[in-house]
């Protein structure tokens, strides 16, 4: 329960500040999405069932300031933690490569999901246009921001493990 | 912290939770809590809205004052403070001129019970999904709105309301793909329906071919369907699609209305929309 608290208060704010300022700037076409950066990041360097706890906290959230039926964002959301939490514990998982490759793919597995589950509602969605002027565009927009953000953890961590006897 | 543990059935059980979340919300069982999302939200989305305009007025004073400099240093001063003063009566003239253009859109359009609004929405944000771009506005079921109410400005179409809340609504603009309005071409009437698109300008489609149409003719709404009242102003025809192949010509179509820039809104409340 006390994880929860704790993550609505903080679960406002980040979904706050991703429409009132992140989806103002758009850049080639694409958004950063600091829902899906922080997620990712807190799964790899936090904990797996704390991130998923924080996704089901996000997501009702922003589906509310987006439009959509409540509970739509919640299946993404999971998909993405479990994906980077699975991806963590492979080879590739310690390398700074995965961090870039997990945003990219959770950018747009969120995407294909959330519209595939609107479609099922019976949304009309333009899926092409959407897929192509926005969501790969926010992949890799997102991927290129997930190396500017994990490029100096990783050299720490790196520079921490080397310090130790 | 650390004593949380996750269990195997949480997983599963999140997933039928979300899965009995989306049906009640699509039953209407889930308005109150929307709306209490809403209301929870709007402290810290109104902050960073404040703030990401704080941050871009600096920069663009701090722009400006960087080109005085170069002219004239010895005015600094004065400049700085006639900046400040202009900006301030910029806003003050902007905003005047606003109201009496609404003012003025009221005086000609009598027959519309219209209930002004403050965009909160543009400046709270567009949506936190990639996939949808609604717009709040700061007015609810209990200001007397309801779904479907068309919304406008002095300049023309905005879109219609999506859903209601409490103290707020989502507007749905006409460059919503989602979004269908029924218009026609000032000059040479011909109908059409116009569609928005993603990421790109609204285009007005199923016009007959033999109606010749030219860019820069005006289009209206045509008040078929019943969904918005004829004659308000849409945009302008921008490019004309013909194609011998088709049945139909189209149109890319601008809106007069500039979404970036609209800070205050009109809804038509007595404007019964067809369901």
């Amino acid at each position: 329960m006390l994880p929860l608290l704790i993550f609505i208060p903080l679960a406002l704010i980040l979904v706050a500040f991703q429409s009132a300022v992140l989806n103002q700037i758009t850049l080639a076409g694409g958004h950063l999405d600091i829902i899906i950066l922080s997620l990712v990041l807190f799964t790899l360097y936090g904990s797996y069932e704390l991130a998923l706890l924080a996704a089901v906290a996000i997501a009702p959230i922003m589906d509310a300031v987006s439009g959509l039926p409540l509970g739509v964002s919640v299946i993404p959301l999971l998909t993405v933690v479990t994906l980077a939490h699975l991806g963590s514990k492979t080879i590739f998982g310690a390398r700074l490569g995965w961090p870039i490759l997990v945003i990219f793919l959770g950018v747009l597995l969120a995407a294909l999901l959330t519209m595939l589950e609107l479609i099922l509602l019976g949304w009309e969605l333009p899926w092409y246009d959407l897929l192509l002027r926005v969501v790969v565009p926010s992949a890799f927009l997102n991927a290129l921001a997930a190396l500017v953000i994990y490029l100096p953890i990783v050299l720490f961590s790196e520079h921490q493990e080397t310090r130790l006897p | 912290m650390r004593s949380f543990r996750l269990r195997p059935l949480i997983l599963p059980l999140v997933i039928v939770g979300a899965i009995v979340l989306m049906v009640l919300d699509l039953a209407g069982w889930l308005g109150p809590t929307s709306g209490l999302i809403h209301t929870a939200i709007r402290p810290p989305a109104l902050f960073f809205t404040e703030a990401r305009r704080t941050i871009g007025s600096g920069i663009a004073t701090l722009r400006e004052l960087g080109e005085l400099r170069e002219k004239n240093l010895e005015l600094q001063s004065r400049v700085d403070q006639l900046t400040v003063e202009n900006l301030r009566l910029a806003e003050v003239e902007a905003e005047n001129e606003r109201l009496r253009a609404f003012l003025k859109f009221a005086q000609t359009n009598p027959s519309f019970d219209i209930r002004g609004g403050q965009i909160i929405a543009r400046p709270i944000g567009d949506s936190a999904s990639l996939l949808t771009h609604p717009i709040q506005i700061d007015l609810g079921t209990e200001h007397g709105l309801e779904q479907g109410m068309p919304v406008v400005t002095d300049r023309g179409l905005v879109g219609r309301i999506a859903r209601v809340y409490p103290r707020a609504s989502d507007l749905i603009l006409i460059t919503d793909p989602r979004s269908r309005v029924n218009v026609m071409t000032q000059a040479s009437r011909a109908q059409g329906v116009l569609r928005g698109r993603v990421g790109q300008l609204p285009i007005m489609e199923l016009i007959p071919p033999e109606i010749e149409i030219s860019e820069g003719e005006i289009v209206i709404t045509s008040g078929l369907g019943g969904h918005f009242p004829k004659g308000l102003v849409v945009g302008q025809v921008v490019e004309v699609i013909r194609n011998d192949n088709l049945m139909f010509q189209s149109a890319v179509i601008r809106p007069t209305v500039d979404f970036d820039r609209m800070e205050l809104v009109l809804v038509i409340t007595n404007f019964p929309p067809a369901e």
